[in-house]
């Protein structure tokens, strides 16, 4: 037979041999070893110049003043780690402290003074800024009707110092932030303590039951991620030693997701909760009365308001089941110690009634000097305080009245909403903010004269106000400040002296001289990951030398003084009661977004999109995070 | 124990992540951390959640009416059987005989995304835009890891570059093997609950081991046998159940 091969086999030949290899191994093979010899050149990230080194400092962008492991390149850090045993934040650290060191570069940041003026933001060198300063402060002077008022968000500083006198000078007011939050629960209770001046705190791995009024205590409150780990590993335990959470609020916020038990609640309503604990406690004699019999007074009168609220009625009032008002207060009882807390610090204070329902409740449950210790404040220097204004409040700033505010870095306007202060200007008010930022409150000043970026200067950190003991850090500085950067604390001391006041000098190592002098409480080296006590530091300049390491004192134990708490206060009871039995009201707007944004005076890192955009774990805070600023 | 196709016998060294739900709060600081550490950008413009850059994803896992949610945060799960390796026709995936560990390496990527694909966990970004920082903010880049480019699938890698530290030092030390606590990923280091554990399974005494022995840690979905390193732990039975069996997704 004869073969004969026309074009088309041949074609056919071809193109099954071209899909045969191409639908083996072969191909992909070839690829594969082509692939290494096709890769792209890696794009290489710039090495800032300087060996590698750790240091350490402390977070000045919330309260909690968190410690810090810093990854430097010669000056440069290029990452951030907790500090495990620190005594302010045992191994915290948030989201914003993570990133602190980008924000010297962020892209709201303000380089020189700006004024704003018709809309538009003009720069201006710093003599026109002083002189605007100098002209503000004597105007203040001249006119009894322009008040000077300045807002300090940290307290305690050498800076606040000056402002205080400052404020001396001008006849004008020191303001300092409202309490918020659990802060202002402990407040609201020391203020019941007759034994004299009383500040406590909250140890939380001596409670069992932590009740929670919209206090975010499992997310944003104290130290980053404390409780959540002392009730996980609670967990492993026997029953009778597991801590609970128990959120009661209107919105079913993170920490109430998070929470063991979430109780949903009228919003408004939470003193006759409050108080429908309290009746139960009392009308079953499950209160503790060991402690109500050695250390409160007025228990009749305050038995008296709470046999009102019997859980039926509190069903009415707070759309809580009485049956689950009668449980919890059971519950409560029996897994003592137990504390209460209360207000979202983010959406507002919870009313003073309520918070003397908590109070009460917390006296019940025998919570102070237990998982509501007594604690000291940080020793300080008291010379010439005499000459320096006292802090006072934002109530104490009637309507119309400031002519020049000053707005410290440090304020947040979390803390002091803009709508008040706005109400407390006169017309054509000067508005000067330090902030280095063009944002949150530095945003809405008349003229910016921008202070040291945070990480930029070093600064005086206390701990929150509700830790269960004090704790002060000299944060040394990790980044050098642009050059012509106008310090507030000379800028102001000039503007003074222009305007014909005298401030008193500078008084340097002031407050380590106080430390020593007290001779109270350790500091924590992080280098050495070790304490020493403070009596056994042997000068001024070795002190100065821990602290520039990064160091960080904590107090010692403070004894329990002697004294009562009143469960009720002189004519509180009629107003208790008008507001536990008033309507639910509405529900309160919460700023809260990002974790602990609310109560920083600096804007979010742009990698915190990560969070906000890129994931759906958070919303993103409102005007904080730039997209178009990037470019 | 899980075994790998990639390797004659289990590494050397078998570097796990172990994740305790019951002390993540959804805080975000292992995922800042992360990009902090692996130079991940800010979210572009137009980036979404699903078109975003993230190595550790935490998800809210929502219970059923007013219970507890939990948060699980989700880098890759180092699987031992890793699927995303054998798809790959560019080799720019690599599984470590030697710690199990399984390395991206962006710069031999096409951006196919057949691994995107193939990966049952949801843990791959694709880098849709080019890769920016504000002016200024490059200086605080980490030197030890490059930058992608565009186009490039990327994810977590257990921060091995830290791994390369950790030996570097050991080999100046005169030392064989490195110190455990020389090596511990960026995410670890940031958690302020204590809820991410890191080690090495292989040490029979160290707590990794113990824990992945734990009768309350899991694996996310357990049933597909691709072997994760990343283990789960949970007191809850309930969240146990629901998480190995069905695991998280994203969206």
């Amino acid at each position: 037979m004869k073969l004969e091969l026309s074009r088309r086999d041949l074609f056919l030949a071809g193109g099954g041999a071209v899909a045969g290899i191409a639908l083996s191994p072969v191909p992909w093979k070839l690829l594969d070893d082509l692939s290494i010899w096709t890769q792209q050149p890696p794009t290489p990230t710039p090495r800032p110049a300087g060996p590698l080194a750790f240091r350490f400092t402390s977070c000045a962008l919330c309260p909690a003043s968190c410690g810090l492991k810093a990854r430097c390149f010669g000056a440069q850090p290029v990452g951030f780690a907790a500090v495990p045993g620190h005594p302010a934040s045992d191994g915290g650290l948030c989201p914003l402290g993570l990133t602190a060191h980008h924000l010297a570069k962020h892209p709201l940041r303000a380089n020189h003074p700006e004024r704003v003026s018709g809309g538009k933001r003009e720069r201006i060198d710093r003599a026109a800024a002083t002189a605007a300063l100098s002209a503000a402060l004597a105007a203040c002077g001249r006119d009894p009707k322009r008040t000077f008022a300045v807002v300090d968000g940290r307290p305690g500083r050498s800076l606040s110092r000056t402002y205080r006198a400052l404020a001396a000078a001008t006849g004008g007011l020191y303001v300092t932030p409202p309490a918020a939050g659990a802060a202002l629960s402990l407040e609201a209770l020391a203020k019941r303590f007759d034994g004299g001046a009383l500040a406590l705190g909250v140890d939380f791995s001596k409670a069992r039951r932590v009740v929670s009024f919209g206090t975010p205590v499992l997310t944003d409150a104290g130290t980053p991620g404390l409780l959540a780990r002392l009730r996980a590993e609670s967990r492993r335990r026997p029953a009778a030693e597991r801590i609970e959470v128990i959120q009661v609020e209107a919105t079913r916020g993170r920490s109430a997701a998070l929470a063991d038990r979430y109780i949903p609640i009228a919003p408004g309503t939470e003193a006759a909760f409050a108080l429908g604990l309290a009746h139960v406690l009392l009308d079953e004699k499950l209160a503790d009365a060991a402690f109500l019999e050695a250390r409160t007074t007025g228990l009749a009168d305050f038995a008296a308001l709470s046999a009102r609220f019997a859980p039926a009625l509190v069903e009415q009032k707070t759309g809580v089941g009485a049956g689950v008002v009668t449980a919890l207060a059971r519950d409560l009882a029996a897994n003592r110690p137990a504390l209460v807390l209360g207000g979202d610090p983010t959406a507002g204070p919870l009313s003073g009634e309520t918070e003397a329902a908590i109070a009460a409740l917390n006296l019940l449950l025998g919570a102070p000097f237990g998982a509501l210790p007594v604690r000291s404040e940080a020793p300080r220097e008291t010379d010439g305080d005499a000459k320096l204004a006292a802090a006072t409040s934002l109530d104490a700033l009637p309507d119309g009245s400031v002519g020049f505010l000053l707005l410290d870095a440090t304020v947040a306007e979390g803390m002091v909403p803009w709508a008040r202060l706005e109400r407390a200007l006169a017309a054509d008010a000067l508005v000067v903010s330090f902030s280095p930022f063009r944002a949150g409150l530095g945003e809405k000043a008349t003229l910016l004269i921008p202070g040291p970026a945070p990480l930029e200067e070093s600064i005086e950190l206390e701990g929150p106000a509700d830790a269960p003991f004090a704790t002060l850090a000299f944060a040394p500085a990790l980044l050098s400040p642009p050059k012509d950067l106008a310090l507030p604390e000379e800028i102001l001391r000039e503007a003074a002296e222009a305007a014909g006041l005298s401030l008193p000098a500078p008084a340097a190592g002031a407050r380590s001289a106080a430390l020593l002098a007290a001779r109270r409480g350790r500091l924590y080296d992080p280098a050495a990951a070790s304490f020493v006590a403070v009596g056994d530091v042997a000068s001024p300049d070795a002190l100065g030398e821990l602290f520039a390491r990064g160091a960080c004192w904590v107090d010692d134990a403070t004894p329990e003084p002697k004294g009562r708490f009143a469960l009720l206060k002189d004519g509180e009871a009629p107003r208790l009661l008008e507001t536990a039995l008033g309507a639910p009201t509405a529900l309160p707007a919460s700023l809260a977004s990002l974790p602990r944004v609310a109560v920083s005076a600096a804007p979010p890192s742009l990698l915190l999109t990560k969070l906000t955009r890129e994931t759906a774990l958070f919303s993103a805070p409102a005007a904080a995070i730039p997209t178009a600023a990037r470019a | 124990m899980h075994t790998s196709k990639h390797t004659t016998s289990l590494p050397a060294h078998r570097y796990t992540l172990v994740v305790d739900l019951d002390r993540c709060t959804g805080c975000g600081a292992c995922g800042t951390a992360c990009a902090v550490e692996n130079n991940i950008p800010p979210a572009a413009e137009k980036a979404t959640e699903r078109t975003g850059t993230v190595w550790m994803r935490v998800h809210e896992a929502a219970a059923a009416g007013d219970g507890p949610s939990t948060f699980v945060p989700i880098p890759c799960q180092q699987c031992d059987n890793p699927p995303c390796v054998d798809v790959c026709p560019q080799r720019a995936i690599e599984y470590d005989p030697r710690t199990g560990i399984v390395a991206q390496i962006p710069v031999r990527c096409l951006g196919c995304r057949y691994c995107m694909v193939a990966c049952p966990y949801h843990t791959r970004s694709f880098n849709w835009w080019t890769p920016e920082w504000p002016e200024g903010m490059k200086a605080t880049l980490n030197p030890d890891v490059s930058i992608r480019t565009r186009g490039v699938v990327e994810k977590c890698n257990f921060c091995v570059q830290r791994l390369q530290a950790a030996r570097a030092k050991a080999s100046a030390a005169g030392q064989a093997e490195i110190d455990p606590a020389d090596y511990v990923p960026a995410c670890v280091e940031a958690c302020p609950s204590r809820a991410l554990s890191f080690g090495d399974a292989a040490d029979e005494k160290g707590e990794v081991a113990r824990l992945a022995k734990d009768p309350e840690s899991f694996r996310l979905l357990a049933g597909l046998g691709t072997g994760p390193k990343v283990l789960y732990r949970s007191s809850d039975p309930a969240v146990r159940e629901r998480l190995s069996r069905t695991g998280v997704t994203r969206g």
